[in-house]
């Protein structure tokens, strides 16, 4: 089994044996990753960081969990996301949508064509920057889980397939499945915002 | 007849449902040579798909632009990281087997 250079602080073996300083050796050089994806999940600067900090004691206290079948760096992540998780579910959201709304955001085919037709869009033209990132976190919380996380992981964390697969513990037809359906998603919520028509 | 009629259109010309199929893929650039090539060329000779590739690409860059993290200075992390440690230090479980550091 090869030694992956890219976590070369990270003595797996010295932590699972408890050595402390190997543990803290790996929140130093894993501390900034980790914040990146929980920021990216949560979208709350002061949560990120606290959650961050509970990930890392959550690892901690059960190391003796890990089974070995990924990274240890991955494991972590693992935990981050599903803190982060619980905290969108207790903090922020409106009720996320449903796979039946998910479905009437999907485009529409007859004999093979669509049936709606589509105007160029112009972001840059018809709304302000901050404008157009409001518009598409507001967006964003309106997926759930499943679809919000493959953008996380895809197109911010900029991840692939292969990776996410295993952070999520799905398969990568899943997770190609779901980028697409929530970029169809996020692409008709944004239609009325950014179609040069509407301006 | 109608096997080789169905091959030879599939061959040469994709629909535009098949076309929004290899979307995903497409924009990963993981189609091979031969799909490529036919998807590339429904999209010159239909304005339809070639808008919603349009839109499709520029959602992406608009999420790509609406990054929380682009909003931070690039290292809030040293700070995590002092943070962080301290916050562990203070939750660590006594160590069982009286190993004092
Ligand atoms: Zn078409």
């Amino acid at each position: 089994m090869p030694n992956a250079p890219s976590s070369s602080r990270v003595d797996t073996e010295a932590i699972l044996n408890g050595d402390r300083a190997a543990f803290e050796a790996m929140v130093e050089s894993e501390t900034s990753r980790l914040f990146h994806i929980i920021l990216r999940y949560v979208n709350d600067d002061e949560a990120a960081r606290s959650l961050v900090q509970e990930t890392f004691l959550q690892a901690y206290k059960n190391l003796d969990s890990f089974r070995g079948d990924s990274k240890l760096t991955s494991w972590v992540i693992g935990i981050g996301i599903n803190l982060a998780r619980s905290w969108l579910r207790k903090n922020k959201r409106q009720q996320p949508m449903d796979e039946e709304a998910m479905e009437r955001l999907q485009p529409d085919f007859r004999f093979g064509r669509y049936t709606g037709s589509f105007e160029p869009w112009d972001p840059e033209q018809t709304a302000e920057r901050t404008e157009r990132k409001k518009l598409v976190h507001k967006a964003l919380d309106e997926l759930s889980d499943s679809y919000r996380e493959v953008i996380v992981l895809r197109d911010l964390e900029e991840r692939s397939t292969k990776e996410t697969a295993e952070l999520l513990n799905i398969s990568r037809g899943a997770v190609r499945v779901r980028l697409h359906r929530a970029r169809q998603a996020l692409r008709s919520l944004l239609n009325p915002h950014f179609a040069s028509d509407f301006s | 007849m109608a096997t080789f009629l169905t091959e030879w259109r599939r061959r040469w010309m994709l629909t535009c449902k098949e076309v929004n199929g290899f979307l995903e893929a497409y924009v990963d650039g993981r189609l091979d040579t031969a799909t490529k090539e036919q998807f590339e060329r429904h999209i010159n000779g239909c304005e339809t798909c070639r808008t919603y590739l349009q839109q499709y690409r520029a959602t992406i860059d608009l999420v790509k632009e609406a990054d929380p993290v682009n909003d931070h200075p690039p290292a809030p992390s040293d700070a995590l990281v002092d943070e962080t440690l301290s916050f562990l230090r203070d939750h660590y479980e006594p160590p069982t087997n009286n190993a004092s550091s």
